[in-house]
Formats: structure tokens, C-alpha cells, sequence
């Protein structure tokens, strides 16, 4: 029994041309099996997209294999034009095709229950003859359908495949699973409407939780930022010691459970908002995600953090530095330009140090010892640094498409920017708060401080 | 995902609870040892298991549900005594806008350990010194407190024993004054009317401090843990669990040989036109031409099946193998040729089509895969 109110579309067409990709994309669920292997898909399986207000049912299909055949099958059957859907219903329930064409029948048969057709080409090579097969076939079944072209290698050959699925489509589209952002797939999701007057609400429904739910993933981003940087900010190493110098002997050793406790709890961070989107699939190597540049690498800090100037600026509206020494600082990056090296009179090296990030700091214990101390970073930054190399990810992970399989990429970000195009105010609120993370103090609005970075 | 470290958020603060022992042991202490007759206030241990026991539950339900949850276990948390990885428990609750909710059950702890202290105190003075339990007021009287006491003692109603009644409270009823004219208690016939007093005291403990306050935990505590589960965080970390992770599939593939035998059919499976056909290398272009595959007649097809030698049959490089070739190929013998063009301009097949030939390829035993040698230097 199938349930005639459940919009479904069938995704058919040849083997390998991106079949389960566009389900993928299309229900942003990596779980659909892809691979540049033809015949992957071997049975039909509907992948249910739920929202608040309703569902819909994508089925991944098996391609064609034997269409010439099945063609000769349904040709054989002699029937009128009113009956030949019937006689594609007899041939998914003939014992005999199911042994012998094993993959039309199972990709027929969503489609004689119900489904609406979404047929497959590959926009990037020639139209042939030999697909006339297949575009009959499903013209036979008598249920709604729509071309989608997908341009796998290029777009050379859209307007002949255009030309041709006009033949046997009432309506044609070109659909990259790839590439297509976010709202064209809503757009696409919206033209299914379209297939089935009966399913027009609910796939209206659909989009509309949809587009809500994509603000919420926003939403949890953030938070998920807030509590990272919040994290890293406070997070401390200790461990008692007798004296002085055990407190030397065991500083290596501090040193190293703190960067391991803040790379991991980053990578944990990264693996959240991969959750978030739906990934988890993705190809990142997460043991050795040393982004470029490593977290604790401070020489090239400010490819990921603020740049000096912005730094400056940073300074002042926080009342950290006086208005003067500032002045004078940017009066000298204009006029030296570059000729600023790490010498700036003035501003101590917790706004630029790329020394060194953490130092032992050691507290006498009331019953004797000390208390050897790594942690927290004082270095003004740093927060910045951790904001940049997030939201950098942010951008690629929330775009990333579910079809796209292919590993991460890290290249140089564009924060500063971002941070500079900031209105004012909300640049004093986030340097506001980044200071008050860096001294320890908390911060009660950090997420909506830091929401601005998300738009 | 691994979390960064496993925190133990229903794990109890010592300190906290240390502060509740103590108070209990104080407090309880000081209602309880009376004067030098043993005499203690029974309206000065009611202020101690149940006013204060009350109240306190009043003020952090309220100012949990409506404020910023005032309760002894943040006034605690104020003073430097949490230990370090607790303070981290705390500062992640805070993230998680729970922190309200664990410090109320951290107090409902403190609680039960002021409820065990005084229980602890009033079983060990029960025990090693004879407790009288009188009261005393200036404007009261017995059939005043009575409705009062009757109220408190509602919830055990069951519990004979210790339900007060009139006539205890009028035997039991002290005043300084009474004391001075009568001398010594001892020769009062009311001293068992004294001791009398116990499970009604105890009673009230029980109920008030120990009861009362286990509820509340248990409840705080079943409550915390729903929205721990309901976070974010454990949300998408549970998500992450649930996904495995595929590991791609290697498959075999065939070698590919450069070489062909001088007497071939070709059999033009992907229906090449003539100028594609006339740009291949001139072993691939032999005299006796065969037609199969689905642009083929009927004709053609069982022509093609019926031939015994052995064949070069061309494809479309970038068109996956289906199983009409493979099966057209059951019959037959020879090498298979995947032809890649564009703009009708003959080139090498691309590695990732090539490789799906070379799989199918792998599968068959009667055929190999073919390639002219001045095609490969953009494959190895
Ligand atoms: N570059 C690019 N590759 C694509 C695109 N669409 C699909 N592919 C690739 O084409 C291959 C086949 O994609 P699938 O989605 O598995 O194709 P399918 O139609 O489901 O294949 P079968 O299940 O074997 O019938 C995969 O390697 C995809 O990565 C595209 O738009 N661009
Ligand atoms: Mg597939």
C-alpha cells in the first residue's frame, strides 16, 4: 500500500550520471552511497525528508541496463495508448522480467506506485539515440515527470539535450548537484510542486521548514563558536609540584596536554558543525587538522586574527591603550608601511606578540607546593584567531553540498575583511568582548556578539 | 566525536555539601542542647527542621524559576573552595544555561547533608543525654499552637505516636517561673511527658529535611539530565555517533594491452560516424565492419551475434558499461575499445572513465581492454 498524499519523485535515468548525487543534494543527507562506479545503486531507496510540517520521498534508483530490451518487452504487449501503463504494471510483476531485468524493475516500480518521474542526463556530453529507449519507456508509465540536466563536466551540450528532452518532458531543468547553492535547490523543490497539484501544500510546507531550519543551523553555529572560544579562552593546565624547579621539569610536559586539550577540543568544535550540516561523510583527516596555520603558530597569526592596524583599533575602543600611542602608531604604519616590525614602542606584546603564547605561572598552595600553571593564552589575538579560522570553516562546511564528496579545502580566509566591514558599534561589542574573554571575565551576550560574523 | 573530556556533571561538590553538613551540625547542635536541665525549646527546633528547611526550599524554587537562583550552593560556589575541575564543570554548565539547575541540585545535596546531620546529632543527644522537650511562650497557649503543630504533623497522620495533642503540649508547657517555685524536674510526675516529645520531632525531620529534599533532587537531578541530552551539543555529538563512515571500495582492475591481433572485426557498438571512426589508429580500422547495440536493427544485432572471430568493439569512453554489452559480450571474444571525442575531435579517454572500463573489463574473461599506444602517456 502507498500512500498517494506523500509527494515522491523517482530519480531515474543511465548509471552514473548523478542519480544518487541529486538525492543526496537534494535530501542533504551523505549517507546516499555515490561513487564514480556505475551500477552503484542497486535497489530503489526512498530517502524520507522530514520537516516539521510534512515529508517528501526522494528514490534513488538503479540506472537502465537493458532498455532496449525492455522496450522490445512492452512493444510485444501489443496495447493501446490507454492501457500502456498497465502493461508497464505487468511487466514490474512478471516473475520472468524481474529475473531478466532485475534493475528496471525495481526502478519502475516507485514510479507505477505513484511517483513522479525526475530523469537524469549528463549536460556535459552528446545527446545519443540510444537514450531514446529509456525516455519512452518512462513516457509509457503516464506519471508526471521533469528532465534534470546535470552538467557534470561542463555545460557544452545543455541546449541539444533541451532540444531532445522537450520531446518526452514537459518540463526541463538544469540542476549541478555539485554546485547548485542552497536556494536554487529550494528553487528546484519548489518547481516539483508543480509535477502534482495534490502535493503543492505540502511541498510548499517543506520549503518554507526548510529555509527556517537553514537560519536555526546558523543559529547553532554560532553557539557553537561562542562555547569554542569561550572554551579556549579560559582553559587551563595545572599540576602541583614541589618547588621551582620541578615546576621547569614538568613544563614541557604541561605544554604539551594544553595544546593537545585545545587542538582537540577545536577538532571537536569542527566535528559539531559538520554534525550540524549533516556531514558526516566529509573527507577531512580530523587527526591531523592543523589548519594552516597551526593554532599554536603564532608567527603567522595574522593571516587568521586581526592584522596589526585592526589590532590598533581593537586597542582603542577598548580604552586598553591611550588614544595618542595609537596615533602615532597608525601615523607610522601609513607612512612606513611595512617598516613596522615587531618594534612597536608602546603596545606590549600581548596585542602582537608572536613570542611566546603561554608561560608557567606558579601559585603557592596553602598546604605547601605550588600550583604549576599553563593557560590561559593572554595574547589579544588570540580570540580573533580562533573567531577567523571557525568562521572560515563555517563558510565552507555550511555551502558544502551533500552530493560533493571530495575533501575539505583550507586556503586563506577573509576575516579581516569581515571584521572591518562590521558596523561600529558591533565592532566595539566584539572587541569588547574578546577582551573581557582574554582577561577571564565572562561574557553573557557572546553569542549575539559574534552573530554579526555569520551574516 | 570525542568530547574534549568527559565531564561529571552530576558528580557532587564536596565543599558544598561539607557547608551543608556543617551547618546542620551547628545548627542542630545549638537547638538541641538546651540548658543545663536538658530542657530544649520544641518552637526553637521547629524553627531549625522546618522553618529553615522550608523557607529555603521557597527562596531557591522561586528564585530558580524566576531569578538568577539564589541558592546556598552558588553563595558557595562564590568562595574560592571549588576544585579546579569542578570549576570547569561549572563554567561549561554555564555555557549550556544549566548552571542554575546544578547548583539547585548541589543545593538540595548541602540539604540532605544538613538533614543528616541533624539527624545525627539529635540520635546521638537522644541517646547519650535525656532530651526534655518543653516549649515556651508569652502569648500562646496550648490550644493556640496546637492547629499549628497538627498542620506540620498532617503529612505522617498515620503515625499515632507522633501526632501532638493537647494534653502533651499542656504537660509540657515550661516557664522559668514554674521552675523556680517547683525546684527540681525530677519530681514533676510530667518528666516522661517530656521525652514524649521525640517522634514528633522525629517525625518532622524525616519528612521535612530528609523527604522533602531527596524528592527534589531526584527530581533536579532527572531534570538535568534531560537537558543535558536535549543540548546542542550532546544532540550533534550523538548524531556523529550514530553515522558510520563508509570506506571507499577498491576494486580490481584489468590491465590494459596495446596491442591487436591482425584479423578483427570491428564492431561499432557505440554507433561512431564515419569522421570519428576515420581519426582512429589504422589497426583499429579493418575491412570487416559489424553493427550491435542499441542503435542496431534487429538485423545487425543477431548478424553481430552469430560472428565467431574475434572483435574490437568500440564504446563511448564516458557512457558507463551496461548490462546490454555485457551481455551482448557473453557470446563473443575479443577487445573492447572505449573512444572518447569532442567537438567531433578524436582524444584519449579520462582517467576516471578508463578506470570504469578497465573494472568492467575485469569481469570478463573473454575479453581485454584495448588502448593504442600513443594514447597512454596521459595515463601512467
Ligand atoms: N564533477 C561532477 N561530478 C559529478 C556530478 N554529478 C555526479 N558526479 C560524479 O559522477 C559519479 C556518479 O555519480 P552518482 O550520483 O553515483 O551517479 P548515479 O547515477 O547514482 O550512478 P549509479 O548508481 O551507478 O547508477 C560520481 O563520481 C559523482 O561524483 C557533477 O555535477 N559534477
Ligand atoms: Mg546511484
Amino acid at each position: 500500500m502507498t500512500d498517494h498524499s506523500l509527494p515522491q519523485f523517482a530519480v531515474v535515468g543511465h548509471p552514473n550520471k548523478g542519480k544518487s548525487s541529486i538525492v543526496s543534494t537534494l535530501s542533504h543527507n551523505d549517507d546516499v552511497v555515490i561513487s564514480s562506479q556505475s551500477g552503484t545503486t542497486q535497489t530503489a531507496d526512498p530517502i524520507t525528508v522530514e520537516t516539521l510540517h510534512g515529508r517528501y520521498q526522494l528514490i534513488d534508483t538503479p540506472g537502465f541496463q537493458r532498455p532496449i530490451k525492455v522496450l522490445k518487452w512492452l512493444n510485444e504487449q501489443q496495447v493501446n495508448a490507454h492501457e500502456r501503463a498497465a502493461a508497464v504494471a505487468k511487466f514490474v510483476d512478471d516473475p520472468v522480467c524481474q529475473q531478466q531485468f532485475p534493475d528496471e524493475v525495481a526502478l519502475l516500480k516507485p514510479i507505477i506506485n505513484g511517483a513522479a518521474i525526475l530523469y537524469v542526463v549528463d549536460g556535459s556530453r552528446p545527446y545519443g539515440a540510444e537514450y531514446d529507449a529509456e525516455m519512452e519507456i518512462l513516457r509509457w508509465t503516464g506519471q508526471p515527470s521533469m528532465a534534470l540536466i546535470n552538467p557534470i563536466e561542463n555545460t557544452d551540450h545543455i541546449t541539444e539535450w533541451q532540444n531532445a528532452l522537450a520531446q518526452y518532458f514537459k518540463s526541463v531543468r538544469v540542476f549541478n548537484p555539485m554546485k547548485a547553492d542552497f536556494d536554487k535547490q529550494v528553487e528546484l523543490l519548489k518547481t516539483f510542486a508543480h509535477l502534482n497539484p495534490d502535493w503543492a501544500n505540502t511541498l510548499t510546507a517543506i520549503t518554507d521548514d526548510l529555509v527556517h531550519k537553514r537560519d536555526e543551523q546558523r543559529d547553532t553555529s554560532i553557539k557553537i563558536l561562542a562555547r569554542l572560544v569561550d572554551d579556549l579562552c579560559h582553559y587551563q593546565q595545572s599540576q602541583k609540584v614541589l618547588n621551582k624547579a620541578q615546576a621547569k621539569q614538568v613544563q614541557p610536559v604541561l605544554e604539551k596536554r594544553y595544546q593537545h586539550w585545545m587542538k582537540q577540543r577545536e577538532q571537536t568544535a569542527i566535528k559539531e558543525l559538520l554534525a550540524n550540516y549533516a556531514h558526516f561523510q566529509v573527507d577531512i583527516d580530523l587527526d591531523h587538522l592543523d589548519l594552516p596555520p597551526d593554532l599554536f603558530d603564532c608567527s603567522e597569526w595574522f593571516a587568521w586574527g586581526l592584522n596589526k592596524q585592526q589590532l590598533m583599533y581593537a586597542a582603542t575602543m577598548t580604552g586598553a591603550v591611550g588614544g595618542a600611542a595609537v596615533d602615532f602608531a597608525l601615523a607610522g604604519h601609513s607612512f612606513m608601511l611595512g617598516a613596522i616590525g615587531g618594534g612597536l614602542v608602546g603596545f606590549g606584546s600581548a596585542w602582537f606578540g608572536a613570542d611566546k603564547l603561554v608561560d608557567i605561572s606558579l601559585k603557592g598552595l596553602p598546604l605547601g607546593g605550588y600550583q604549576a600553571c599553563i593557560g590561559p593564552i593572554k595574547n589579544r589575538n588570540f580570540p580573533y584567531v580562533i573567531l577567523g579560522r571557525f568562521i572560515f570553516l563555517y563558510q565552507q562546511i555550511s555551502q558544502l553540498n551533500h552530493a560533493n564528496r571530495t575533501a575539505l579545502q583550507f586556503n586563506a580566509t577573509d576575516f579581516q575583511d569581515r571584521v572591518a566591514t562590521l558596523e561600529k558599534s558591533s565592532q566595539k561589542e566584539l572587541h569588547t568582548a574578546c577582551e573581557r574573554l582574554v582577561k577571564q571575565k565572562p561574557v553573557d551576550d557572546l553569542e549575539s556578539v559574534i552573530a554579526f560574523l555569520f551574516d | 566525536m570525542q568530547s574534549s573530556q568527559p565531564q561529571p556533571i552530576y558528580k557532587l561538590s564536596w565543599p558544598i555539601l561539607f557547608t551543608g553538613l556543617a551547618l546542620g551540625f551547628l545548627l542542630s547542635f545549638a537547638a538541641l542542647s538546651g540548658d543545663e536541665q536538658g530542657r530544649v525549646n520544641v518552637l526553637y527546633l521547629l524553627l531549625v527542621f522546618v522553618f529553615i528547611p522550608l523557607l529555603s526550599i521557597v527562596i531557591s524554587i522561586g528564585s530558580l524559576i524566576t531569578g538568577k537562583g539564589i541558592n546556598l550552593a552558588r553563595l558557595t560556589s562564590k568562595l574560592p573552595i571549588l576544585s579546579a575541575s569542578q570549576s570547569r564543570v561549572l563554567h561549561q554548565l554555564q555555557q549550556k544555561r544549566l548552571d542554575k539547575l546544578w547548583l539547585f541540585m548541589q543545593s538540595q545535596a548541602a540539604a540532605l547533608a544538613y538533614a543528616v546531620a541533624s539527624m545525627l546529632t539529635f540520635v546521638l543527644l537522644l541517646l547519650v543525654t535525656d532530651i526534655n522537650f518543653v516549649w515556651r511562650s508569652t502569648l500562646l497557649d496550648a490550644s493556640d499552637l496546637l492547629p499549628m503543630l497538627n498542620t506540620i504533623a498532617s503529612p505522617w497522620w498515620f503515625w499515632q505516636a507522633a501526632q501532638p495533642d493537647l494534653a502533651l503540649l499542656q504537660a509540657t508547657q515550661d516557664s522559668r517561673l514554674t521552675q523556680l517555685t517547683q525546684g527540681a524536674l525530677t519530681s514533676d510526675p510530667n518528666t516522661l511527658a517530656f521525652a514524649n516529645w521525640w517522634p514528633f520531632v522525629f517525625a518532622t525531620l524525616l519528612v521535612y529535611s530528609f523527604f522533602a529534599r531527596g524528592v527534589l533532587f531526584l527530581v533536579t537531578r532527572f531534570w538535568l539530565s534531560r537537558q543535558s541530552q536535549q543540548d546542542i551539543q550532546t544532540q550533534l555529538d550523538q548524531q556523529w555517533q550514530q553515522h558510520q563512515r563508509r570506506q571507499p571500495s577498491s576494486p580490481t582492475l584489468s590491465d590494459i594491452t596495446h596491442t591487436l591481433p591482425s584479423h578483427l572485426a570491428i564492431t561499432n557498438w557505440a554507433g561512431l560516424s564515419d569522421p570519428i571512426k576515420q581519426q582512429l589508429p589504422s589497426q583499429c580500422r579493418q575491412s570487416s565492419e559489424l553493427f550491435a547495440g542499441p542503435l542496431a536493427s534487429d538485423e545487425q544485432q543477431h548478424q553481430a551475434e552469430q560472428h565467431s572471430g574475434e572483435q574490437l568493439v568500440l564504446v563511448k569512453a564516458w557512457e558507463p558499461p551496461m548490462a546490454e554489452l555485457e551481455d551482448y559480450l557473453k557470446t563473443g571474444q575479443g577487445y573492447l575499445l572505449p573512444v572518447n571525442y569532442r567537438q567531433h575531435q578524436l582524444l584519449p579517454p579520462e582517467t576516471q572513465h578508463l578506470n570504469e572500463w578497465r573494472r568492467f573489463a575485469a569481469g570478463l574473461n573473454q575479453w581485454r581492454l584495448y588502448l593504442p599506444e600513443q594514447w597512454i602517456t596521459t595515463h601512467d
